[in-house]
């Protein structure tokens, strides 16, 4: 069964032969996996606007709108992030998502998401987080728990949202959580500077850096809502910066083996091609150097998991293979994030303590706002 | 159970429904009756919804049931008895969320010799039922709770449905408008008593045909009070309009600009009435 989408991601120009049907499932496909917007900035880059029937167009130009929106939003926020840490003479890093709107990146386009990634070095994660804290941002309610689980052994420290615009921050110190074994030194990477006059000038990661963080978060993750989202946007930096620099999948590969996540890079490469059709120029040579040498067992199961996770999640393409995939995938998230003698105790609270003490806090707020009666 | 599945065609949009509740297919049997019923099998479908009792042990106990479109589902479950105003809900939800092809106004609109009065109000200030009431008039029923500006051809275009009727407004329709067809009372809403109004057969027929902005009116009901038209500032006017719309921020610059043509082609006023007949005359007199 060939996916609409997929069909469509890989080459665009294969809509000329579309039945009005076939329109349909691609924007009903389009919108579980988040990509009516990309699919309305490719159908414009293609030069396909006008052959595209009204009845779908409206569709991708209606999400198109909302992307352009939060583009607006973005370099806003990033504008006033920018404020805060000039005051306090202090550096950030965007990333992901904000990043390819500073950078205007062809995958940012007609792309929604819901928070604003920036890295900051360890020591001045608390003087950035009392900056935001102080103008409008406040802390999303976490119990004591996720607090220490997130303060003491993740990368990033729990959401800060604001106020009234109510957009989402999350503040990182490194990529990965320092409990995963591959966690790289934050300190290697190398950054850019991008001048938006809307801004000023803004770090972003380099953009071989700014791939391989892409490639490393998608490939280990636990959840995977957005994963085809996530997988087009590597495919489409790939071509973009192959297009500016030919060396730049060489550097990638020298870049990835310096930052210790070579085999992130890998799965990336093999899933942009094997479901995009990515044909990102890399020799064989290259990806010898950065083949992990998965033993021919698990590299089968990692395509049965990866290769149905990355199909929309819809009636018209989803089987049987979609759940146990999703199954498998979050309890391989969870395995690569913290070594067993942690993650046992960490899902034994989760399990039991958690849902007791949310319980308990729901119920004494039930009491606190029960109306008063003579 | 028995699952059944239909297509709606609704001015610019097409659903497609399935439901295995037997009160929804029996409500929109009964509501929708003078829609086309021409196959969409061929076409583009815009929303694929459903409402469904879920196949759990809810399905015996206390039935509730979830609406979805596509699969998602954004409300939390309702009562099986309100299955049918979820549909409608959902309905509306679909439209104000994803057709930002057209301004969109949560606000009655009724035309008349090519006019279209757009009458966006809160709820409860006796929007819809003065909508209702005007529809079994002299005017041409567009919508009572969604007015379509197109952001191309500054047209307003018809979003022709079952009327949503609250409370106290569903006698008086029921008095008002002879042989008047109700969908069934869903009781203890969270807007209180619903029911939808078949809308009059002359509007369905030419729920296709877009018409021009006359005026802009902000209706209240005002117990006993004689009917009075008030004129209105383009400001005034434009700030309530800003917060009587559902896509503004999403439109961004288009939707300023969108309001802007909107204002230049019509004049906008207040209305307070309490009788159908005082309120027809005024409004006739704002668009002529």
């Amino acid at each position: 069964m060939d996916i609409t989408l997929l069909e469509f991601l890989r080459n665009p120009q294969s809509t000329s032969d579309f039945s009005i049907k076939d329109w349909e499932t691609l924007v009903r496909q389009g919108r579980a996996a988040n990509l009516l917007g990309r699919i309305n900035y490719l159908l414009d880059k293609e030069n396909l606007v006008q052959q595209t029937p009204q009845k779908a167009l409206r569709h991708f130009q209606a999400a198109a709108m909302s992307g352009a929106r939060q583009r607006e939003h973005t370099l806003r926020e990033v504008a006033e992030i920018y404020q805060i840490a000039a005051k306090k003479e202090l550096c950030f890093t965007v990333l992901k998502g904000a990043a390819y709107v500073i950078m205007d990146l062809s995958c940012s386009h007609g792309r929604t998401f819901s928070d604003i990634d920036i890295l900051v070095a360890r020591p001045d994660v608390s003087s950035i987080e009392f900056g935001l804290l102080i103008n409008g941002w406040t802390r999303v309610f976490v119990d004591d728990y996720d607090q220490r689980y997130y303060r003491e052994w993740m990368h990033e420290i729990p959401p800060l949202r604001h106020k009234d615009r109510q957009t989402v921050i999350d503040l990182h110190h490194n990529i990965l959580p320092p409990t995963n074994k591959d966690s790289p030194r934050p300190d290697k990477f190398c950054h850019q500077t991008v001048h938006r006059p809307e801004v000023g000038d803004i770090q972003v990661l380099a953009s071989e850096d700014a791939l391989i963080h892409s490639a490393t978060h998608l490939f280990s993750e636990s959840e995977y809502h957005n994963g085809l989202r996530d997988l087009s946007d590597i495919d489409l930096l790939l071509k973009h910066f192959s297009a500016q620099t030919p060396a730049f999948t060489s550097q990638l590969i020298t870049r990835a083996l310096t930052l210790g996540l070579a085999k992130y890079l890998y799965l990336a490469l093999r899933y942009t091609r094997l479901v995009l059709h990515n044909q990102s120029g890399i020799t064989s040579q290259q990806e010898h150097q950065i083949n992990p040498n998965f033993s021919p067992l698990y590299l089968k199961l990692l395509d049965f998991c990866f290769l149905n996770i990355f199909l929309p999640d819809h009636s018209t393409s989803r089987s049987w293979r979609l759940p146990l995939a999703k199954f498998i995938l979050h309890i391989r998230g969870h395995l690569i994030r913290m070594p067993l003698k942690m993650l046992i105790p960490h899902l034994l609270h989760k399990a039991f303590i958690t849902p007791f003490h949310e319980w308990k806090r729901q119920r004494q707020l039930a009491t606190e706002q029960k109306p008063i009666t003579r | 159970m028995a699952r059944n599945e239909f297509e709606l065609r609704v001015g610019p949009f097409s659903f497609f429904v399935d439901t295995n509740c037997q009160i929804v297919s029996d409500n929109v049997k009964a509501t929708y009756g003078d829609f086309e019923t021409t196959s969409l099998q061929e076409e583009f479908i815009d929303f694929y919804i459903s409402v469904n009792r879920p196949r759990t042990i809810r399905r015996w106990y206390k039935p509730k049931v979830n609406f979805y479109f596509d699969g998602f589902s954004p409300f939390k479950p309702l009562p099986e008895a309100q299955a049918y105003a979820m549909l409608e809900w959902g309905m509306n939800w679909c439209i104000a969320n994803h057709a930002h092809q057209f301004l969109i106004l949560h606000a009655a609109a009724i035309e008349r010799k090519d006019k279209v009065i757009i009458m966006p109000a809160p709820p409860g200030s006796g929007k819809s039922t003065l909508c209702a009431a005007m529809a079994f008039t002299d005017w041409r029923l567009f919508s009572d709770e969604l007015a379509l500006f197109s952001i191309t051809d500054h047209q307003v275009y018809p979003c022709t449905r079952p009327i949503n009727l609250k409370n106290d407004s569903i006698n008086i329709l029921r008095d008002y408008v002879k042989d008047a067809v109700f969908s069934d009372t869903a009781e203890d809403t969270q807007k209180g008593t619903v029911a939808l109004l078949k809308p009059p057969l002359a509007s369905v027929e030419t729920m296709h045909v877009p018409a021009h902005p006359g005026a802009i009116i902000f209706p209240q009901y005002k117990k006993g009070s004689p009917a009075e038209l008030i004129p209105m500032t383009q400001l005034e006017a434009f700030s309530q309009i800003i917060e009587n719309c559902f896509n503004y921020h999403t439109l961004g610059l288009t939707g300023f600009r969108a309001i802007e043509a909107l204002l230049n082609k019509t004049s906008c006023y207040s209305l307070s009435y309490s009788q159908f007949e005082e309120a027809n005359e005024l409004l006739t007199k704002a668009v002529s």
